[in-house]
């Protein structure tokens, strides 16, 4: 959890399940829709994020911590002495290393980020599904997005036969 | 090139939890939209609802990222089995950073033209062909045999549909003077001539000079349309000007070039503007300039990029990546890709090798919609399938 430090205005997130996290704004605003909530003056105490449990807001967080922009007013030292390239990289280190959770808290959090309007954490877990799943059999693709086979055999065989290239 | 596939077996391991589910809105807004074409074809036959949804004008047109196309020709004295071809390049993704699009079967293939997921490619011996990567479909363009493509651009037709037509010039200086030709592709018709102007002289001159033929191992320098204008530089004869096609009045003119320089210089779009980018060899210096006042012809030094820190063997081709300015050049010799900033700082770097990276300047956009043009007419014959999109 942050901690006060002064100077930076906090804001207070708040999960359904009743836990409370305290964050720089400017951590928070990196989700669109806080944003815009913090601009419209809707967010003078605390703001309840429903749906997203505890346990994904704080990895939510955790990401939005890490990405917020070090340049400018605040982290202008930190890039002074770190060349940019270094910090992508770093970046990309970390990314790849938040990323390795199971199914069910990647797609909580392909959730969240959809709600919460995170576009560099939506890219990361959309991005990180599709390179799991595009050399995957049909089959194993319905059971992993929990979807049914709702087509007739000859209906299936069908719109397999239009796109056979795809299958081989 | 290192890919790296995805382990099968992490699907498998998810099979023992179900009931984790996605709201469909979401597999279909962020999943299916991001997918490879290829992977989309296939996942349509999942069920009713991911087809349909799939098959909207609305997902269509989501569909798909535009990346930089970049060519690679692999050495034949170093390795046999690397495919020379077309892979999109996508600088932001942290793994399978490189997705082919076509294949190459010789160093003489190369591309003329890419517009709405739609690629012109030469044989490289007077042949062109036409074809859409994401649905495998191609058609050969036989009216084009013997020309070089200016460019690729679509207009309007009577039936609030589109057309796709190009320009090309055949005939070559000091042979014979070149003649210019509009084709729409599909259509049966013969290419319609365009008239030459008589003035001015130096834009009479560098249209008679033809159209850059690019040689694949070379940059190329594609045509850029904007305001329903084609742009180019015409390279073969010292002009300061910059050609323009006007699509519309089926009419040549030219504006001024920022520098009289020729060497290295591309055009681009840049917002909604027609940029300009010269590359300095003994500086190691990137200018790019934005056409900021169209009508008027003035231009505008946005950047001036040092890259001798970034470029360490010598350059062999440069692309621009953005409107912010950013630029990716490869190395030559180590098969590197570099992406970086404005201020010459490295945003990342991708490696290629053994096969050695030449951007062709156009940008790539898969487009799962399927042109009338491809269709078999009733009579013909079954087309096989052009060699460059085999083995995808």
């Amino acid at each position: 959890m942050a901690t006060r430090e002064a100077g930076k205005k906090m804001i207070m997130l708040k999960s359904p399940d009743g836990m409370e996290f305290e964050v720089e704004e400017a951590v928070a605003m990196e989700s669109q829709t806080i944003r815009k909530m913090i601009e419209d003056d809707c967010a003078d105490t605390a703001i309840l994020i429903p749906n997203i449990n505890s346990k994904i807001l704080s990895r939510v967080i955790e990401y939005c911590n890490k990405h917020v922009p070090t340049t400018g007013a605040t982290g202008a030292a930190a890039s002074d002495t770190v060349a940019p390239a270094a910090l992508a990289e770093d970046l990309k280190i970390w990314d790849a290393e938040f990323i390795k959770v199971n199914r069910a808290t990647r797609f909580d959090l392909i959730q969240a980020a959809s709600y919460l309007n995170i576009k560099g954490l939506l890219d990361l877990t959309s991005q990180t599904t599709i390179d799991t799943i595009s050399d995957n059999s049909l089959e194993e693709i319905r059971s992993f997005l929990s979807t049914k086979n709702d087509y007739l055999p000859e209906e299936e065989q069908t719109i397999r036969r239009e796109n056979q290239w795809a299958f081989q | 090139m290192e890919r790296t596939t995805a382990d099968p077996r992490s699907v498998r391991r998810h099979l023992s939890s179900p009931g984790v589910a996605l709201p469909e809105d979401l597999i279909v807004g962020e999943i299916l939209v991001r997918l490879p074409a290829k992977s989309l074809f296939r996942f349509r036959a999942a069920c009713r609802s991911w087809c349909n949804r799939t098959s909207t004008h609305q997902f269509i047109s989501s569909f798909g990222r535009k990346l930089p196309l970049v060519g690679l020709y692999s050495n034949p004295l170093k390795s046999l089995h690397d495919k020379s071809g077309l892979e999109c390049v996508d600088v932001l993704a942290a793994a399978n950073n490189l997705r082919s699009v076509l294949t190459f079967d010789c160093y003489s293939n190369w591309l003329c033209a890419s517009l709405d997921g739609l690629l012109l490619v030469s044989y490289g011996n007077g042949r062109h062909i036409i074809c859409n990567p994401a649905t495998r479909q191609s058609i050969p363009l036989p009216q084009l045999t013997g020309g070089v493509v200016a460019g690729l651009y679509s207009s309007p037709t009577a039936d609030r549909g589109v057309e796709y037509r190009t320009l090309f010039s055949k005939g070559r200086l000091p042979i014979c003077n070149p003649k210019y030709y509009i084709l729409t592709v599909g259509s049966p018709m013969e290419p319609r001539p365009v008239q030459l102007p008589e003035e001015p002289d130096n834009l009479k001159i560098a249209l008679l000079h033809g159209i850059n033929d690019p040689t694949p191992s070379l940059c190329h320098r594609p045509t850029v349309m904007l305001n329903s204008c084609l742009h180019w530089v015409p390279e073969s004869c010292r002009h300061d000007k910059v050609v323009v096609f006007d699509t519309v009045a089926e009419s040549f003119r030219s504006i001024q070039s920022p520098t009289a320089a020729q060497e290295n210089t591309r055009l681009f779009e840049m917002g909604s503007q027609l940029g300009f980018s010269l590359y300095n060899g003994r500086s190691d210096t990137v200018s790019i300039w934005s056409l900021h006042d169209y009508n008027n012809e003035i231009w505008a030094l946005r950047h001036s990029i040092n890259l001798s820190m970034v470029v360490t063997s010598s350059m062999r081709s440069y692309m621009i990546l953005s409107d912010k300015g950013d630029v990716l050049i490869s190395c030559r010799g180590s098969g590197q890709l570099i992406h970086c900033d404005t201020e010459a700082n490295v945003l990342n770097q991708l490696t290629c090798e053994p096969r050695d990276p030449s951007f062709t300047g156009h940008w790539f956009k898969e487009n799962i919609s399927r042109h009338d043009f491809f269709q078999r007419k009733k009579g013909q014959r079954l087309r096989q399938q052009t060699r460059f999109l085999k083995g995808l």
